[in-house]
């Protein structure tokens, strides 16, 4: 689904990513570790095509992303979902019409993918706060509204920067457990977190490796959990 | 042109609510699309009250000619009576009158009072015309005067009437450049308020961009909307210009636009959202490949 291929990157002051070489292959599952600043978000942001890579190359769906033109990259971020380390909503809209955006960008808005997304309202346990406005939420709730965005496309691989981040240990497995659920669904899932607790909390439920970013390159290269 | 605004223009309900609508920019766009509409009407109705008058000025004074007689008694009579059959024979001289003793102390009557005897007044007689002779044909009126009436002598008033006219053509033509440049203004500050409004909006269209709209939605969301505000600012400033002009007390130049002056008053939202079309096309896209 992406493939890295010697790719690197930085931001125009020294390398940031090096050589990278690996592949998120269809349904599997990887944690994306790492201290801070260690690149985690860099790398999420070259699989959704927010960043070129500097050498080597990158690949989504096939496709190249050095070369991808405007309309290509808006085409394939409707295939992949990414939660975002900062949530990202437009603050003046509700949360159920922020979750219902995709849709309408890519102009799917329908009655019946609007009772989709009544039904993920649901599923992240939002439902009664459809309403509010982004700013009116708590960090767990905005994470779990961020979650429901990304996935209203059925994207075929879900990106999730640091969704624990803002949320106690509960929340966090809670959170976890809503990603492994999709996993079992067949999405590709790549979650970038720091937090080793929580993965050990999950490693008896779902087949996961994991990437390690140290010092810009991958220390861990894909090691089963 | 206008099928492109068209269908960049036409409501998705979705590219409604994307683009927040209120901001301090969205507002500043609104008032100064207004102000500058307002001052364009104003403008506008300047320039043709000033090309009406000129226009008028200028046909009043080409035409005007006098030819002034000296004399006294049955000459004086006999001079005006040759000097109006050889008028009567020149093509172009239109409209030739005999101001008797009684018009002439009329017209003389603001200057030197009513009561100034008819007797005081210089022997001498006016007629006038309306001179549309070509050069050759009042050459040979001058001539064929000079010949068979003596005491005559043709004014033309091109002295001072040649200023005059150039005046009343430059009156006319100032209106046209304030008129140019009010449209200028107007056009340049819808872009700028398109180029606010855009960057003020910069981390929505980022987000837009990063859930996979393309360009193309983002573009059309942005200039529907500010080319729409533009468009009801200008309207309100037009409005309000067109009921000033309605109140303004009747003077001796009447400013407010007569009959088809007032059909050029709708072209100012017009202008204004035209501007505000390409302005907010070109910054968007500006932006939209900066962004990835
Ligand atoms: N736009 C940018 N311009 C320049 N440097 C940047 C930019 N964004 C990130 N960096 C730098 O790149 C490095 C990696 O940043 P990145 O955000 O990928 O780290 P991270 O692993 O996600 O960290 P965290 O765990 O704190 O989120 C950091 O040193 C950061 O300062
Ligand atoms: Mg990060």
């Amino acid at each position: 689904m992406i493939t890295f291929e010697q790719a690197g990157f930085d931001y125009g002051d020294g390398q940031i990513l090096s050589d990278l070489s690996f592949e998120l292959a269809p349904g599997s599952f990887h944690f994306l570790t790492g201290p801070s600043g260690s690149g985690k978000t860099t790398l999420l942001k070259l699989c959704y095509l927010a960043l070129k890579p500097t050498r080597g190359a990158v690949h989504v769906f096939g496709e190249d992303s050095r070369t991808a033109d405007a309309d290509q990259v808006a085409h394939l971020r409707r295939r992949i979902g990414v939660v975002h380390q900062d949530c990202r909503f437009l603050d003046h809209l509700s949360i159920a019409d922020n979750i219902a955006l995709p849709l309408e960008v890519s102009g799917r808005m329908s009655a019946h993918n609007l009772g989709n997304r009544d039904a993920l309202l649901d599923w992240v346990a939002l439902d009664h706060r459809a309403k509010a406005l982004p700013p009116e939420l708590s960090g767990g709730e905005r994470q779990r509204a961020a979650l429901a965005r990304a996935v209203i496309l059925s994207p075929d691989i879900l990106l999730a920067d640091e969704p624990t981040g803002n949320v106690d240990s509960e929340m966090g497995e809670r959170l976890m457990r809503l990603l492994i659920e999709l996993n079992q669904m067949g999405r590709t899932i790549l979650v970038a977190t720091h937090d080793m607790a929580l993965i050990r909390q999950v490693k008896e439920d779902v087949r996961a490796r994991v990437l390690r970013l140290v010092g810009g390159h991958m220390q861990v290269a894909g090691a089963e959990l | 042109m206008i099928g492109r605004i068209a269908s960049e223009l036409t409501s998705t309900r979705v590219s409604d609510r994307v683009v927040p609508t209120n901001n301090r920019t969205a507002r500043l766009t609104l008032v100064a699309s207004a102000a500058m509409a307002f001052l364009a009407v104003l403008a506008l109705s300047a320039a043709l009250a000033a090309a009406i008058l000129g226009a008028g000025w200028k046909a009043t004074l080409e035409t005007s000619t006098t030819i002034r007689l000296m004399g006294e008694g049955e000459e004086l009579e006999r001079a005006i009576a040759v000097t109006l059959d050889i008028l009567a024979t020149v093509p172009g001289a239109r409209n030739a009158e005999h101001l008797d003793m009684a018009a002439q102390a009329d017209l003389l009557a603001p200057w030197l009072g009513a009561a100034f005897p008819e007797t005081a007044l210089p022997p001498a007689r006016m007629i006038t015309l309306k001179d549309e002779m070509t050069e050759a044909n009042r050459a040979a009126l001058v001539a064929r005067l000079a010949a068979e009436v003596p005491g005559a002598t043709f004014e033309n008033h091109g002295a001072w009437r040649d200023p005059l006219i150039e005046t009343a053509v430059s009156v006319r033509n100032l209106g046209g450049v304030a008129v140019a440049l009010s449209l200028l203004a107007q056009s340049v500050l819808v872009m700028l308020a398109a180029s606010a409004a855009l960057a003020a909006n910069r981390g929505v269209i980022e987000t837009l961009r990063l859930i996979g709209a393309t360009h193309g939605y983002i573009r059309k969301a942005f200039v529907r909307r500010i080319t729409l505000r533009v468009g009801l600012g200008a309207l309100i400033g037009t409005m309000a210009g067109a009921a000033l002009l309605l109140i303004l007390p009747e003077g001796s130049v009447a400013l407010a636009p007569t009959g088809w002056g007032w059909a050029i008053l709708p072209t100012i939202p017009f202008v204004a959202m035209i501007a505000s079309f390409a302005a907010t096309r070109a910054t968007a896209n500006h932006m939209l490949t900066e962004l990835t």
